[in-house]
């Protein structure tokens, strides 16, 4: 048998478990509601409605041209991510129709690298979808956080981020709105990336995919991960 | 008559007392130690999902335990323990589902994070996952939880002096473990 050395042994265990915990996934926690800095969720503000259809809403996640996206929990307790119409879009009827396809798209999207649509109702006062909600932050919020990406997780998550974009052309649709605020490494585990909300999906032949920031601009050049 | 009213409104009180306290307690206990058993279990048991079903369980079976256990050491005692023991049902069963012993099965995910370990520390990962079941549990609670060797004992049903003995021998072996890889 080689030479023993406890002290050399006891120091390298050490250092691989703390590396092999800093590599695990963050855990969302099921029960309350993952809010405080660096979740992405703030609290509802006086505006806010409390209640959509059957959901609850907990804090908000984001806004943009079309509505605000919120955390919300069905009647089960289950967190989902509720995008709900703006209320000077709802009397507007082509906007109606936009919404209604995005949501018909969404549905038609399946794979474990995008957000399922679990609910919608276009034809609602005001019309909102409900995605699974994706803890975590963004690729963009990830990266502010800690900085490049080392090249062995850049190609995880390129790879990961392939197969989401083929699963949406399989479907025949184009996302047309990709960027690292719409990347979601998944609770800090940088492999189970999602895509948050496909924001204005629509048949393949209309447009163009209009990617706005290369990923690959975010992390570091290298090779590829020794396997 | 007004006695016996008294003894039961005492009674309801002192059993809404225990189960406010188990509540409250419990709280704080899961948010303040949720993620650190979750990584104790990962660690053991190798498998994200696997690991909070056995963290949840491990609550829940402190939430009907509360009433003897009462002081917030003790809990975590009990917890670390259940952890530790659901971890071990929880690989015992997925040894037998399989019929065969396997002694380290990462699944795909967890094989993907251990590619993104540096070479070093993932020899070390791969050897433990190679020793046997008990001295990788007293490494990991004493080299990743930093528990005494009276916490592990307490922790693993086993004596100081078995605690002990088990550490070394694991640190022998994982030793040997990653001689053989390299």
């Amino acid at each position: 048998m080689s030479e023993v050395d406890p002290d050399d042994t006891a120091e390298r265990l050490r250092a691989a478990l703390t590396a092999r915990v800093a590599l695990m996934p963050t855990l969302p926690d099921p029960l309350p509601p993952p809010a405080g800095p660096g979740s992405g969720v703030r609290s509802l503000g006086d505006t806010d409605p409390r209640r959509v259809a059957d959901y609850q809403l907990v804090g908000r996640l984001g806004a943009g041209g079309m509505g605000v996206v919120y955390l919300a929990r069905s009647p089960g307790g289950r967190l989902v991510a509720l995008k709900v119409v703006r209320s000077e879009l709802r009397d507007d009827a082509s906007f109606r129709r936009r919404f209604a396809r995005e949501v018909a798209a969404a549905r038609t999207v399946h794979g474990a690298f995008t957000a399922p649509v679990l609910d919608a109702d276009v034809e609602a006062d005001t019309p909102w979808l409900a995605t699974a909600y994706v803890p975590g932050p963004s690729l963009a919020q990830w990266v502010d956080e800690h900085g490049p990406m080392r090249a062995a997780q850049g190609w995880v998550l390129g790879a990961g981020l392939a197969e989401a974009l083929t699963a949406i052309q399989q479907a025949g649709l184009v996302h047309r709105d990709l960027k690292p605020s719409k990347r979601h490494p998944g609770g800090g585990r940088p492999t189970g990336h999602r895509l948050r909300h496909r924001a204005g999906a629509r048949g393949r032949d209309h447009h163009r995919v209009r990617v706005r920031r290369r990923v690959a601009e975010l992390h570091s050049a290298g090779t590829g991960p020794r396997r | 008559m007004l006695e016996g009213t008294a003894t039961r409104l005492r009674r309801l009180r002192a059993r809404e007392n225990a189960g406010g306290g188990a509540d409250s307690a419990v709280s704080d206990l899961y948010s303040e130690h949720r993620v650190g058993l979750t990584r104790l279990a990962l660690l053991l048991t190798d498998d994200e999902a696997s690991a909070q079903d056995v963290v949840q369980d491990a609550f829940l079976g402190l939430y009907t335990a509360w009433p003897r256990l009462r002081s917030q050491d003790r809990a975590l005692a009990y917890l670390r323990s259940a952890v530790l023991n659901g971890s071990r049902s929880m690989l015992r069963r997925r040894r037998t589902a399989r019929g065969y012993v396997q002694p380290h099965e990462p699944n795909a995910r967890s094989a993907e994070s251990l590619a993104m370990l540096d070479a070093g520390h993932r020899e070390v990962v791969e050897a433990l996952g190679r020793i046997g079941q008990r001295q990788r549990e007293v490494l990991v609670l004493r080299y990743w939880a930093d528990l005494s060797e009276g916490e592990i004992a307490v922790a693993t049903g086993l004596s100081r002096g078995a605690v002990k003995s088990t550490a070394s021998r694991g640190r022998v072996a994982l030793h040997r473990e990653m001689a053989v890889s390299s």
